[in-house]
C-alpha cells in the first residue's frame, strides 16, 4: 500500500483473569491507508475497544508491533504513548465523552491547550467548528444542559479540533435513538472527509455501515475483512 | 498545565461544597489546634521570659540566701569594701491585689540608685529634680506600677492601693505609673510594682534583710576571676547562681508539661489528615470516569498527579489559613488555661501575655500544608493509576483491597511491634514515647479493614435477622466499599480511642489522688495562709498564731509544717520540715521505707524521705545521700524512704520540723493540721481558732472534707485544659466521619435510585443510610476500646511516669467505655442525617438519568 | 511538579528566614518604658528647707560639713596636676548632695533615707588628649554615702573627701581626696596656701531675681595638692594647685536662666580669677553674672558683668551633640588685664546623667602689659541636647 499510515503486525493481546489466560486479539494483520474511514463490526466483547485502546496507545498488546505514521508505538514508554495520543488521536466516545466541569467551548479548548495550539486562530476555528456541528450559540453551555445528540456532536468537534491523525469512534451512536445516530454519523463522516482524516468506528450498529470506506469484522480475537459483494451485502 | 484543566478541577471543587467545606474546616481544626496549642505554650513562656526580663533584668547571677534570704550588710560590704559595684539589692514578693481578685503582681523593693545597669527600664527612675521619684525613696509606702495594669484595676497616680502577700493586708501609695514605650514593654511591666527597697522591707517585715543581690559579671577570664572573688566573700548560707540556669531550670520544670499539650494537638492534625486522604480519596474515586476521558485525550500521569495534589494543596491552604484565624483565637483561651495550670502546678506567672508569634503560625502554616499533601499523596497516585477511559469497576478495587489485607496487617503487627519496641527504650525522652505511640495508632489503624471484614462477616446474618434485606444490604454495603468505609471508621475510632485513653488516664489520675488524700487528709481542720499556688504553699504564717491554737482547750493537737523552695545547682528543691504525730506520720503511704519506723530518726538524724516524682527525677534511690544547701551551709542528708505524693511534680524532701529549724534560721509556718478534741465540732474549731488570730490577716480554715473537695477541684481544673483538646480532636474526627458517609452516601446515589425505582420507599432508604453509618460507628467504637486502653495503659504506665514521676493506679471505669461506644454511634448517626435526608428526598429517575 | 516543590522550598525557606530575622530582632529590644508622677509628688516644692536670704556668720570647720537643711550642696574640687616625669593631668572631683524631703523620716529600715549623693569625677590626661569619668548616685546611709562634721568627711561609696587627720579640727584644714573606679584612681593630699574667699556679698551669693534665690558660697582658690594618679596600671607622683569650691542652696537659678559658664583661674603671678557668666535662654549674659580677683594675700575683690568682657574664640561640636564654646578671651578694663583660655584639648565632656563640659584649660595673659600664664578649669552646661 502506497500511503499507509497504521500498520498492526502480529498484534495479541492476552488478558490474565485468575489463573486463566483470556485471549482477546490473536495475531492480527492489518494496514490501513491515510484518509481511509474504516468500521469496525463486531459483538459486544469481541475486542473492538481493545483495539482502539491499542491504537491510541492507551494500551500495549501483549506481542506484535503498532506502527503509525512510520511511529512505532509499541516502542514507546507510557509518557510518550500519552503525548503521541495528545496530538495525534481524536476521540468519540458512546457517552460521557465531555468534561463536565468545562464549557462547551473549554472542552474544545482543552485538546487545543494539551498541545500548546490555544491561540487566536485557533480560537476562531473552535467557533467555525461549532457552527459546522449546527452548536455555535451552546458554546457557553455546560454539557449537561445539551442533549445526547448534541454532546456527541460536540464530542465529534472535540475529536478533530487539534488536527490529528485519526479519529477513533467507539460505539459513537450506541447512547442515541436512530434518528439521532443518523445525523450524528452523517455529521461525522461529512468532517472527517471534509478535513481527509483517518477513521476508525467501532459499532455494532449496521446504519454506519454506508460510509465505510473498508469494512472489519471483529470475531474470535480475528479480524476479517469483508470486501466485494459481502461488503455491498452489508451495506 | 493550562488553564482550562485547572478551571475544571476548581470547578469540580466548588461544584461539591459540602465536602470541599469539611475537609476545609477538617485541616483547619487541626491547624487550629496545633497553632492554638504552640501559641499558648509560646505565649506561656514569652510570659515567664517577659517577667525574668523585668525581674532579673540585665542581671547575670544572683546572689540568693537561704530561708530569710540575705543580710542586707552584705551588699553594703561587697559594693563598699570590695567594689564590686555591678550589684543591686532586691527584696521581692508575690503580693495579690484583693480589689482585682486573681491578680498576681511582683513587689520588686530596689533601690532605685543602684538599678541603672540591671534593669534598664528603670533607667529614668529619676529621683531627682522635677519630675522626680523622690518621694518613693523619702516617703514611706510609696510605689510604683504598670500604667496598663494600673488602668485595669481602677488606680490613678496618686491612689491608695491595698496590697496583699500571705495573711497579711497593707496599703501602699501609688505615686507613679510606668508606661512602656511597646506593646512588649507594657506586657513585661504589667506584672511588677516598684517600691524602694526600704519601703519593700518595711511591708514584708524584713529589715536588715535581702531577698536577693542581682549581680553583672562579665564574661570571660576577668568574669571568672570576678565570680571566684566574690564567692569567697558569699556567707555559707548564700549562694551565687546564674540568671540563665535559673531560669533554664524553671522552664524546664514546664517542658514536660507543654510537651504532652503538643503531642495531643497533634492528634487533632493526624485525624485531620485522615479527613483530607478521604476527601481526595473519594474526590478520585468519583473522577474515575472524567480522568479516564482526560488521560484518553492525552493528559499524562504526572499531570494528573498534579491536578489531584494541586486541588489537596488549594484546600491545605485554605484550610490553614482558616486554621490559624482559628488557632489564634483559640490560643487566646487556652493561654489563660496553660498560665493557670502553670501557676497552679510550677511558679507563679505574673504576666499574662498573648503573642503571634511568627515560627508558631509559620509551623502551623507548614504543618497544615505538608499534613495535606502527605494525605493526598497516595489519593493522587492512585489516580494516575486509572485507566484511561476504561473505568475500572470498583470491584476489582476491593478485590485489590482485600488481597492486600494480609499485607496490611502484617504492616500493622509490625507498627505495633515496633511502636511497643520504642515505649519499652527506658529513659525519660518523651518524644520517642509519643513516637512510640504514634506507631501503635499507625498499626492500630491499619487493622481496621481486617477487623471490618471479620466484624461484616459475624454481623450480616445478624443484621439481615434483625433487618431482613435491607440490614443484609447494609452490610454489604460497607464490606463492599472497604476502601472508602474504613478511613472513616479508622479516623473515628482514633479520636474515640484517644477520647477513652485521655479519659481513663484522668480517671485512674483522681482516683489515685483521692484515694491518696482520704488516707492523708486525717486531722480535722487544715490552715494555711492564702497562697498564689494551688499545688504548694509559697506564702507563711507567723508561728506565734499557731503557738496560740496549741493553747486553745478546744484543740487536742497541733501539727505544722513549713514549706520552702530552694534553688539548688539541680533545679528547684522543695523541701518540708514536718512536724507530724507518729500515729498520723504512719498513715502515709511509702513506696520504700517504714514510715512508723522512720518516725523518729527524722526528728533527730540527718535523714530525709523524698517523695516519688523526686526520687525519679534526681534518680535517687533509698540509701543515697542528698546534699541540701541550708542556712548553714551545704549539708549532706541519707534518703530513708520514698513516699507517694501527687501534690507536685517537682517532688519534694521532707525532714522532720525540729530537723529543719536546727539548719534553717527560720521558725516561720506555712500551715498546720488541728485535730479537735472529741466533743467540738469543726465548725466550733474554726471559731475558736479564728478567736486566736492576729486582727485584719487572712488565714484560711478548711476542715479534711473541703480540703478533699477543693484539692480535686484544682486537680480538674489542671486537666481542663487536657479535656478542650480531647473535645477538640473530637469535633474533627466527627466532621471526618460526617465528610465521609455524606460523600460515600452521595456516590451511590444512582444505586439507590436503582432501589427506589424497583419500590424501595425512602423511608426504607433512610433507615438504609442510618444502619450504614450506625453500623460504621459501631465498628469504629468497638476498634476504638482496645486502642483505648492501649493508650491509656500508655499514658498511664510510661508517659505520665516518664513526664511527672508519678504512678497511678489503673482504675477501669465501664462508664467511659460505655461512652466511647455510644459517642461513636452518636458521630455516626448524626453524621447520617444529612445524607439520609438526601437521599430519602432524591427523585430516582434524576439519579438514574445522570451520565 | 519538581519545579514547584522546590519552588514552594525555596518560599518556606525564606519565610522562615524572614520571620527569624524579624523575630529575633524584635526580641532584641529590652523593656523600655518611661514614668508619668502623680503631679503632687513633684519635686520642686521649696517649703520646709532652708533658705539663702541673707549674708551669715561662716564658722569654720562647721561650715565644711554639710547643711542638710537646704536642698543641694557640694563639694567641688578642680586642678592642674603635673607629674614628675613631665606628664600634665587635669581632675575634676565632686560630690553633690540633694535632700530628698526636707527632713528625715524615723523608718524601720537602715535604707530608709532623705539625702541622696552624686558623684563626679574626671582625669584629662592632657598629654594624651585622653578624658576619664565616672558618675555614681547613692542614697544617704551609714556606709553607702553621707556627709558629716566631725571630723570633716563626705564619702560616696569608696570615694570620699576628708580632713586631714591630725588638723581636722583645724578652722582650716588640710584635705585627703580619693576617687577611682575602673583603672583610674586619684589620691591626693592638699593644704591651702591662701586664706578662705566669700564669694558674692559676704559669702552670700545672688543667683537669680527674688529673694532666697541664692546661695551660700566660699572657695579655697589655691591649694598645694600632691598625691599620685594611676591610669591602666601606670602610676604617676603629681604635684600641682587644685581649687575648692563650697555652695549650698535651695534654689538658686531663675526661670530663664539655661546654664552658665564658669571659670576657675589660677595664674603664674599668683593671683586667682573666678567668674561665672549666667546664660539666659536668648544666650544673653545674665546680670546676677559675676566674679571674684584674688590677690597673692588673698584678698577677694568680687567684680560684676558690667565690669568685664567674655568673647568666645572657638567653638566646639560635640559628637554626641551640642556646641561648645572651645576657647575665650576675657578682659578685665578696669584691671588693664587682658587673657586668652583655651582647653588643653576639645573633648573634655562629661557624658553622664544631665551632660556637660568641664576641662582643663591653659592661660596666656597680661597685666598692665606684663605677660603671664596659668592652668585652670571651665564648667559648660546647658550646651547639650538633652
Amino acid at each position: 500500500m502506497t500511503n499507509e499510515l497504521i500498520h498492526l503486525d502480529g498484534i495479541a493481546k492476552e488478558y490474565q483473569e485468575g489463573e486463566k489466560t483470556h485471549s482477546v486479539l490473536s495475531k492480527l494483520n492489518v494496514s490501513i491507508g491515510r484518509g481511509e474511514i474504516i468500521v469496525l463490526l463486531g459483538r459486544s466483547g469481541s475486542g473492538k475497544s481493545t483495539l482502539l485502546n491499542l491504537l491510541s496507545g492507551i494500551d500495549l498488546p501483549s506481542s506484535g508491533t503498532i506502527t503509525i505514521d512510520n511511529k512505532n508505538l509499541t516502542a514507546l514508554d507510557e509518557h510518550e504513548r500519552t503525548m503521541f495520543r495528545r496530538r495525534q488521536i481524536g476521540f468519540v466516545f458512546q457517552f460521557f465523552n465531555l468534561i463536565p466541569t468545562l464549557t462547551v467551548r473549554e472542552n474544545l479548548y482543552l485538546p487545543l491547550e494539551l498541545n500548546d495550539l490555544l491561540d487566536t486562530e485557533n480560537k476562531a476555528r473552535v467557533d467555525d467548528l461549532l457552527t459546522a456541528v449546527g452548536l455555535s450559540d451552546r458554546g457557553d453551555s455546560f454539557p449537561d444542559r445539551l442533549s445526547g445528540g448534541e454532546q456527541q456532536r460536540i464530542a465529534i468537534a472535540r475529536a478533530l479540533i487539534h488536527d490529528p491523525l485519526i479519529v477513533l469512534a467507539d460505539e459513537p451512536t450506541g447512547n442515541l435513538d436512530y434518528e439521532t445516530g443518523l445525523q450524528i454519523v452523517d455529521l461525522l463522516d461529512k468532517l472527517v472527509r471534509q478535513q481527509k482524516k483517518t477513521m476508525i468506528m467501532a459499532t455494532h450498529s449496521r446504519e454506519v455501515i454506508g460510509l465505510a470506506d473498508r469494512i472489519f469484522k471483529m470475531t474470535g480475537g480475528q479480524l476479517k475483512e469483508i470486501t466485494g459483494e459481502a461488503m455491498a451485502w452489508e451495506k | 498545565m493550562g488553564k482550562i484543566v485547572n478551571r475544571s478541577s476548581i470547578r469540580y471543587l466548588f461544584r461539591h461544597p459540602w465536602q470541599l467545606l469539611l475537609s476545609v474546616l477538617g485541616i483547619a481544626m487541626g491547624v487550629a489546634v496545633v497553632v492554638a496549642i504552640d501559641l499558648a505554650n509560646q505565649s506561656a513562656e514569652n510570659a515567664f521570659e517577659l517577667s525574668m526580663d523585668s525581674v532579673s533584668g540585665k542581671a547575670t547571677h544572683q546572689i540568693i540566701g537561704g530561708s530569710a534570704g540575705l543580710p542586707d550588710s552584705l551588699y553594703r560590704h561587697l559594693r563598699v569594701k570590695h567594689g564590686y559595684r555591678e550589684t543591686a539589692p532586691m527584696v521581692e514578693e508575690y503580693v495579690t491585689i484583693p480589689q482585682s481578685p486573681g491578680r498576681t503582681l511582683i513587689l520588686l523593693g530596689v533601690d532605685p540608685f543602684a538599678e541603672r545597669p540591671f534593669r534598664p527600664y528603670l533607667g529614668n527612675l529619676r529621683v531627682n529634680g522635677e519630675g522626680g521619684l523622690g518621694p518613693l525613696v523619702s516617703r514611706p509606702a510609696t510605689a510604683v506600677m504598670g500604667g496598663v495594669t494600673a488602668r485595669e484595676i481602677g488606680v490613678a497616680a496618686g491612689d491608695s492601693l491595698e496590697i496583699q502577700f500571705g495573711p497579711v493586708k497593707r496599703k501602699v501609695l501609688v505615686i507613679g505609673l510606668l508606661e512602656g514605650e511597646d506593646q512588649r514593654s507594657n506586657e513585661a511591666l504589667s506584672g511588677v510594682m516598684l517600691t524602694d527597697i526600704a519601703t519593700a522591707q518595711e511591708l514584708f517585715g524584713m529589715p536588715n534583710r535581702l531577698s536577693r543581690i542581682d549581680v553583672i559579671i562579665p564574661e570571660g577570664e576577668i568574669g571568672e576571676q570576678k565570680l571566684a572573688g566574690l564567692k569567697k566573700l558569699l556567707p555559707s548560707s548564700a549562694e551565687i547562681i546564674s540568671s540563665r540556669s535559673r531560669s533554664a531550670m524553671m522552664t524546664q520544670m514546664t517542658s514536660a508539661f507543654k510537651l504532652n499539650l503538643t503531642a495531643l494537638s497533634l492528634l487533632t492534625l493526624i485525624v485531620g489528615m485522615f479527613l483530607i486522604y478521604n476527601t481526595m480519596t473519594f474526590s478520585v474515586v468519583q473522577r474515575r470516569q472524567l480522568i479516564g476521558l482526560m488521560r484518553a485525550i492525552g493528559v499524562t500521569r504526572k499531570e494528573i498527579f498534579r491536578i489531584i495534589l494541586g486541588e489537596a494543596l488549594l484546600m491545605g491552604i485554605a484550610g490553614t489559613a482558616l486554621g490559624i484565624l482559628i488557632g489564634v483565637l483559640l490560643g487566646r483561651g487556652l493561654v489563660e488555661l496553660i498560665s493557670r495550670t502553670i501557676n497552679d502546678l510550677y511558679f507563679v506567672l505574673t504576666v499574662r501575655s498573648f503573642s503571634l508569634s511568627w515560627l508558631s503560625l509559620l509551623k502551623g502554616v507548614g504543618l497544615g500544608i505538608i499534613a495535606t499533601v502527605l494525605a493526598a499523596l497516595k489519593p493522587a497516585r492512585e489516580a494516575t493509576g486509572t485507566t484511561p477511559r476504561l473505568a475500572l469497576s470498583r470491584s476489582t478495587e476491593e478485590t485489590a483491597l482485600r488481597d492486600k489485607l494480609p499485607l496490611i496487617s502484617a504492616l500493622s503487627i509490625l507498627a505495633i511491634i515496633a511502636g511497643g519496641a520504642l515505649l519499652m527504650i527506658p529513659g525519660k525522652n518523651l518524644v520517642v514515647s509519643y513516637s512510640g505511640i504514634l506507631l501503635l495508632i499507625i498499626g492500630f489503624t491499619l487493622f481496621t479493614p481486617a477487623v471490618m471484614v471479620f466484624l461484616s462477616k459475624l454481623l450480616k446474618p445478624l443484621a439481615s435477622g434483625m433487618f431482613g434485606m435491607l440490614g443484609r444490604m447494609a452490610v454489604q454495603g460497607i464490606s463492599s466499599q472497604m476502601s472508602r468505609t474504613t478511613v472513616a471508621v479508622a479516623a473515628l475510632s482514633m479520636a474515640v480511642a484517644a477520647t477513652v485513653g485521655v479519659g481513663t488516664m484522668v480517671g485512674s489520675f483522681r482516683t489515685t489522688v483521692i484515694h491518696w488524700l482520704e488516707a492523708r487528709l486525717s486531722a480535722d481542720i487544715y490552715i494555711s495562709a492564702p497562697s498564689r499556688m494551688q499545688r504548694r504553699p509559697d506564702t507563711t504564717m507567723d508561728p506565734a498564731f499557731i503557738e496560740r491554737i496549741g493553747d486553745l482547750p478546744e484543740i487536742a493537737s497541733v501539727n505544722m509544717f513549713r514549706s520552702l523552695l530552694l534553688d539548688t545547682p539541680d533545679g528547684a528543691m522543695h523541701v518540708i520540715g514536718s512536724q507530724l504525730s507518729k500515729d498520723i506520720f504512719g498513715e502515709f503511704q511509702f513506696k520504700e521505707g517504714d514510715p512508723a519506723a522512720l518516725w523518729a530518726p527524722l526528728q533527730n538524724e540527718m535523714i530525709v524521705v523524698i517523695s516519688e516524682p523526686y526520687a525519679y527525677h534526681h534518680n535517687v534511690k533509698v540509701g543515697e545521700r542528698l546534699k541540701i544547701p541550708t542556712d548553714h551551709g551545704e549539708q549532706t542528708f541519707q534518703v530513708a524512704g520514698i513516699y507517694y505524693d501527687y501534690v507536685s511534680d517537682i517532688g519534694t524532701v521532707l525532714m522532720g520540723l525540729k530537723n529543719y529549724r536546727q539548719y534553717w534560721d527560720d521558725h516561720r509556718i506555712s500551715g498546720a493540721s488541728v485535730m479537735l478534741t472529741e466533743e467540738v465540732d469543726a465548725s466550733a474549731g474554726m471559731t475558736a481558732i479564728r478567736s486566736v488570730m492576729n486582727p485584719g490577716e487572712e488565714i484560711l480554715l478548711r476542715s479534711n472534707k473541703t480540703l478533699l473537695d477543693t484539692t480535686v477541684e484544682v486537680f480538674n481544673q489542671t486537666f481542663m485544659i487536657t479535656n478542650v483538646l480531647r473535645l477538640l480532636a473530637i469535633v474533627v474526627a466527627f466532621i471526618g466521619v460526617l465528610s465521609s458517609l455524606m460523600a460515600l452516601q452521595l456516590e451511590r446515589r444512582r444505586e439507590q435510585a436503582v432501589l427506589r425505582a424497583n419500590g424501595v420507599t425512602p423511608k426504607e432508604i433512610r433507615r438504609l443510610v442510618f444502619l450504614e453509618t450506625g453500623i460504621m460507628g459501631a465498628f469504629a467504637g468497638i476498634l476504638a476500646l482496645p486502642m483505648g486502653t492501649m493508650l491509656s495503659y500508655v499514658l498511664i504506665y510510661i508517659i505520665n511516669k516518664r513526664s511527672f514521676g508519678w504512678t497511678l493506679q489503673f482504675v477501669f471505669d465501664p462508664a467511659i467505655y460505655w461512652q466511647a461506644i455510644i459517642l461513636a454511634l452518636l458521630a455516626a448517626l448524626i453524621a447520617g442525617i444529612y445524607p439520609a435526608i438526601r437521599m430519602g428526598n432524591a427523585s430516582p429517575a434524576l439519579a438514574l438519568r445522570e451520565e | 511538579m519538581y519545579r514547584y516543590i522546590s519552588g514552594f522550598i525555596v518560599l518556606i525557606a525564606l519565610l522562615s528566614g524572614g520571620i527569624y530575622w524579624l523575630s529575633s530582632h524584635q526580641t532584641a529590644n529590652g523593656i523600655r518604658s518611661s514614668i508619668a508622677v502623680a503631679e503632687a509628688m513633684g519635686n520642686t516644692d521649696t517649703t520646709g528647707y532652708d533658705r539663702a536670704i541673707k549674708p551669715i556668720e561662716f564658722r569654720f570647720p562647721r561650715d565644711h560639713g554639710p547643711h542638710p537643711g537646704f536642698k543641694t550642696e557640694w563639694w567641688y574640687f578642680t586642678g592642674n596636676l603635673t607629674a614628675e616625669s613631665g606628664e600634665r593631668f587635669g581632675y575634676q572631683f565632686t560630690l553633690f548632695r540633694s535632700a530628698l524631703s526636707p527632713q528625715k523620716i524615723d523608718r524601720n529600715s537602715t535604707w530608709a533615707a532623705n539625702q541622696l549623693y552624686m558623684g563626679h569625677f574626671a582625669v584629662s590626661d592632657i598629654d594624651n588628649e585622653k578624658f576619664y569619668f565616672f558618675e555614681r548616685f547613692s542614697r544617704g546611709d551609714e556606709q553607702l554615702a553621707g556627709a558629716r562634721t566631725h571630723p570633716f568627711r563626705v564619702w560616696l561609696e569608696d570615694w570620699y573627701c576628708e580632713a586631714v587627720g591630725e588638723d581636722s579640727l583645724n578652722e582650716m584644714p588640710g584635705f585627703n581626696i580619693r576617687a577611682g573606679q575602673d583603672d583610674v584612681l586619684l589620691e591626693l593630699t592638699m593644704e591651702s596656701e591662701k586664706p578662705l574667699v566669700l564669694q558674692g556679698d559676704q559669702g552670700l551669693s545672688q543667683k537669680g531675681p527674688g529673694s532666697g534665690n541664692a546661695s551660700y558660697y566660699y572657695s579655697l582658690t589655691r591649694l598645694k595638692a600632691a598625691g599620685t594618679v594611676q591610669i591602666a596600671g601606670k602610676t604617676y607622683q603629681l604635684s600641682g594647685n587644685s581649687w575648692m569650691d563650697r555652695e549650698w542652696s535651695t534654689s538658686a537659678l531663675g526661670e530663664d536662666q539655661v546654664g552658665w559658664d564658669w571659670f576657675s583661674l589660677q595664674f603664674s603671678d599668683g593671683q586667682e580669677l573666678m567668674y561665672y557668666q549666667l546664660r539666659k535662654k536668648d544666650g544673653s549674659a545674665d546680670k546676677f553674672s559675676k566674679g571674684i580677683m584674688v590677690d597673692k594675700d588673698g584678698i577677694g575683690k568680687v567684680f560684676y558683668r558690667d565690669e568685664m568682657e567674655l568673647l568666645v574664640k572657638d567653638y566646639w561640636e560635640s559628637p554626641l551633640g551640642g556646641r561648645y564654646p572651645s576657647g575665650w578671651t576675657l578682659n578685665v578694663p578696669g584691671e588693664d588685664l587682658s587673657i586668652t583660655v583655651m582647653p588643653f584639648f576639645k573633648n573634655q565632656e562629661l557624658d553622664v546623667a544631665v551632660r556637660y563640659w568641664e576641662g582643663a584649660v591653659s592661660i596666656d595673659g597680661q597685666r598692665n602689659g606684663k605677660p603671664f600664664d596659668g592652668r585652670g578649669y571651665v564648667e559648660l552646661t546647658g550646651y547639650a541636647d538633652q
